[in-house]
C-alpha cells in the first residue's frame, strides 16, 4: 500500500478534480476499471478464480465445498434448508515483502468480516446451497436435508492498486459462480439412508451464483488539505464532498473516509461499512450509497453476462475437441 | 494471441496474455529464469546477487535464483531482476520520496526504491540564493522547510560508501531540489528503465515534462516555462496558477501518466522515446481507456515487435 503522498501531489490531484472533473487516471467520478478474470485456475478445487484489477490488484479464490446432511421435520419451514458459506482471506506474505509480519491482520479480519456479513444476508443465495431433501422410509415425519457448506479462500497477492475489498468480492463471486457441484443420489439403508455423491463429470452442475452479491466502493475526497505546516490556518474538519466509485491506490491515501456496499443484481441491500475517520453529512451518504447500490447491481449482471459468455464458449471448445 | 472475449463496453474481462517473445538483439544465454544453469568457465567465480551454486552440480556451474539477465563484471556474476530494486550507481538521477528528517544528524532519509533508504545530507543541498556558507545550527532547525516529510525530490546519486549506503546530492545547477510544480508520481519497476543521459525531457506537448527517475520513480509535470528546472521553484506553486490549464491539457497529464502505467503492464522498457510513443498513440483515446484491454493489447502487438 502506498505511503503518503506529497502536499504537491495532493493540491495536483484534488485541483484536477475540482476544476476538470478528472482523476488521476483519467476516469470521470463514477466510472469504475476494468476488471480482469481468470477462472478455473486451481485443478484441486471445486471453482477458482484470479482477478487482476489496474496494475498491483491480484487475488486469487479456491473454493471447496462439502456437503452436510441433516434430520428435519417434515413440516419445517424453508427457512431451515439453507446451505453456509465461510470465507477466510490471506494477504499471502510470500507474494510481497509488505504482507509480511502481522501488518494486515485487521484488515484481513475486516474483510473477512464483510464477506461474512453480505453473504449472511444474502437468503437466495443460501437457499440455492440447498440440495436436495428425502421423506424418511422408516420415520415419515422427518426429512432427510442435504445442503452445501462452501468453504471460500482468498489469497490476496497484490493490493497496492487500492480498494483491494471489490476485487475480492469480484473474485468470490466468479469462483462461485464457475464452481462445479456434483449432484447426490439417496441411498437406501437400514438405518434409514443417506445421501451419497456422484462425482462423474457428466453428472455435475454448475452451482448457481446470481443471487450472490458484489460490493462496490468508494471514497470521499475532501476538498481542502489541511496543511501540517499551517494547521492553525484551519481549525475545523472539512467534510469531504466529493464521491468517487473504485479509488485507485492516491485517491485512497487522499481520502478520508471510504463506503463500501455490496448489493446483488437485484439491488437488494446486503453490506454496508464506512471506514475512514472523516465525518461526512448524511444525505452526502445515503446519495454515495444509493449510487454503490447501483453500481454493484450493475456489475452483478455484468459478470453473470461475462461468466454465461465465458462457459459458452468453453463448452463450445469442447463440443469441437470431441470429434477431433 | 488469444482473441479478447470481452464484450465492448463490459467492466469484466479475460486476462491480457503475457507471453512476450524473447527480445531478438540480446542472445538469450544472457537471461535467466530461477534454476537456470549459468556456465562459468573460470576458476574462483564470483558468486553475486541471485547466484547460488549447489553441490550437486560440477563446479563450473552456477544456478540462477531470480529471474532476469545475468551480468558479467571481471569474475562477479550477478543477476539484474527485472522485479528487483534498484541498484544505484554513481551520477544517476532519481526521484526520491523523503522517508524521515533527522536533523539531529543533519540528514534525510530518501526512498529511492532501492534496497535501503538513501541519505541526503544538509551539506548536499542547495541553500537559498545558492550562497556557499557553513551549514549553521538555524540551518538544522530549517530542515523541514527544505524538505519535509512526504516531499518528493529529484536528486543524483553523488557516492555510494563502501557499507552500501548511498549518499544523494540535489546541488548541481536548478535541477535538483524539491518537485514541487503541478503534476502527478508514477513508480514502476525500476528494472524497466533505460539508463540515459536526459532525465528531464519533454513529451512533445507543450508544456508537459517528466522527470525520468533512474530508480523507476517517475514524476510528470506541468511546466509553464519549458526549461529543465524541476525543483527550482522556490515558492510553492498554487493550484491557482495552474488554471491556465485546459480541459485537454489535464487530459494530456492523465494520458502521461498512463502512458508509463501502459509501459509497466506489459513489462516494456520506459524510456523517454516510449513514454512519448505511448503518449502519441493515446492521443485520440480517451485517457481512462488507455488502461482499459483494448489499447493495452493494441500497444502490446505495436511495442512487442
Amino acid at each position: 500500500m502506498p505511503t503518503e503522498l506529497s502536499r504537491t501531489e495532493k493540491k495536483s490531484l484534488i485541483w484536477l478534480f475540482k476544476e476538470h472533473g478528472l482523476r488521476v487516471d483519467g476516469r470521470s467520478a463514477l466510472r469504475s476499471r476494468s476488471v480482469s478474470v481468470a477462472v478455473d485456475v486451481l485443478p484441486s478445487t471445486a471453482g477458482s478464480s484470479r482477478v487482476f484489477v489496474g496494475r498491483t490488484n491480484d487475488v486469487l479464490v479456491g473454493i471447496n465445498l462439502e456437503l452436510r446432511q441433516y434430520n428435519l421435520p417434515a413440516h419445517a419451514e424453508d427457512d431451515a434448508k439453507r446451505g453456509s458459506i465461510a470465507f477466510s482471506v490471506e494477504f499471502c506474505g510470500v507474494a510481497s515483502p509488505e504482507f509480511q509480519g502481522r501488518s494486515t491482520e485487521v484488515l484481513e479480519a475486516e474483510l473477512v468480516s464483510f464477506l461474512d456479513t453480505a453473504y449472511a444476508a444474502s437468503p437466495e443465495f443460501l437457499a440455492d446451497l440447498f440440495c436436495r431433501e428425502q421423506r424418511l422410509a422408516s420415520d415419515p415425519g422427518t426429512l432427510r436435508v442435504c445442503c452445501w457448506d462452501v468453504y471460500v479462500d482468498v489469497l490476496v497477492l497484490g493490493a497496492s492498486g487500492g480498494n483491494i475489498l471489490d476485487a475480492v468480492t469480484y473474485a468470490v463471486r466468479a469462483a462461485l459462480a464457475t464452481t462445479v457441484v456434483p449432484s447426490v443420489y439417496w441411498q437406501d439403508s437400514e438405518s434409514g439412508g443417506s445421501w451419497e455423491l456422484d462425482d462423474r463429470a457428466e453428472y455435475c452442475a454448475l452451482l448457481n451464483a446470481s443471487n450472490a452479491p458484489l460490493s462496490a466502493s468508494g471514497a470521499f475526497i475532501p476538498p481542502l488539505v489541511r496543511d501540517s505546516r499551517t494547521e492553525h490556518d484551519q481549525v475545523t474538519l472539512v467534510a469531504p464532498r466529493w464521491f468517487i466509485i473504485d479509488p485507485c491506490a492516491e485517491e485512497e491515501t487522499l481520502a478520508g473516509c471510504f463506503l463500501s456496499v455490496a448489493s446483488d443484481s437485484a439491488q437488494h441491500l446486503r453490506a454496508i461499512w464506512k471506514r475512514g475517520s472523516l465525518p461526512v453529512e448524511p444525505d452526502v451518504v445515503l446519495d454515495a450509497a444509493q449510487q454503490c447500490i447501483r453500481d454493484s447491481a450493475y456489475a452483478c449482471q455484468e459478470m453473470d453476462h461475462f461468466i454465461s459468455e465465458l462457459v459458452a464458449t468453453e463448452e463450445s471448445e469442447s463440443v469441437d475437441d470431441v470429434p477431433g | 494471441m488469444e482473441e479478447q472475449k470481452a464484450t465492448a463496453n463490459g467492466r469484466f474481462h479475460t486476462p491480457l496474455e503475457q507471453r512476450i517473445p524473447l527480445p531478438k538483439v540480446a542472445p538469450a544465454a544472457s537471461l535467466a529464469l530461477p534454476g537456470d544453469a549459468i556456465y562459468a568457465p573460470e576458476q574462483n567465480t564470483l558468486r553475486g546477487h541471485g547466484i547460488f551454486w549447489t553441490p550437486s552440480d560440477e563446479s563450473k556451474v552456477l544456478r540462477a535464483t531470480l529471474a532476469g539477465t545475468v551480468e558479467r563484471i571481471n569474475k562477479l556474476v550477478t543477476i539484474r531482476s527485472w522485479r528487483g530494486r534498484y541498484v544505484p550507481n554513481v551520477g544517476d538521477v532519481v526521484v526520491g520520496r523523503i522517508a524521515q528528517v533527522l536533523p539531529a544528524s543533519r540528514r534525510w532519509k530518501v526512498d529511492i526504491q532501492a534496497r535501503q533508504d538513501a541519505v541526503l545530507t544538509l551539506f548536499a543541498i542547495r541553500l537559498p540564493g545558492a550562497v556557499q556558507r557553513r551549514r549553521t545550527r538555524e540551518d538544522e532547525l530549517n530542515m523541514r522547510a527544505f524538505y519535509a516529510e512526504t516531499d518528493l525530490i529529484a536528486a543524483e546519486v553523488q557516492e555510494i560508501k563502501a557499507d552500501g549506503s548511498i549518499m544523494l546530492h540535489t546541488r548541481l545547477e536548478d535541477k535538483f531540489g524539491r518537485l514541487s510544480q503541478f503534476g502527478v508520481f508514477v513508480s514502476v519497476p525500476p528494472g524497466l528503465i533505460r539508463r540515459t543521459g536526459r532525465a528531464f525531457a519533454s513529451l512533445g506537448y507543450p508544456h508537459l515534462w517528466v522527470v525520468l527517475g533512474v530508480n523507476g520513480y517517475i514524476w510528470i509535470y506541468w511546466n509553464p516555462e519549458e526549461t529543465d528546472r524541476a525543483g527550482a521553484v522556490a515558492d510553492e506553486a498554487e493550484p491557482t496558477s495552474t488554471s491556465l490549464l485546459t480541459t485537454g491539457d489535464a487530459e494530456a497529464l492523465c494520458r502521461a501518466r498512463n502512458a508509463v502505467l501502459v509501459l509497466s503492464m506489459l513489462s516494456l522498457n520506459v524510456s523517454i522515446e516510449s513514454i512519448r510513443y505511448v503518449f502519441a498513440a493515446g492521443a485520440v483515446t480517451d485517457p481512462a481507456a488507455m488502461l482499459e484491454p483494448r489499447f493495452l493489447q493494441a500497444m502490446q502487438k505495436m511495442l512487442g515487435e
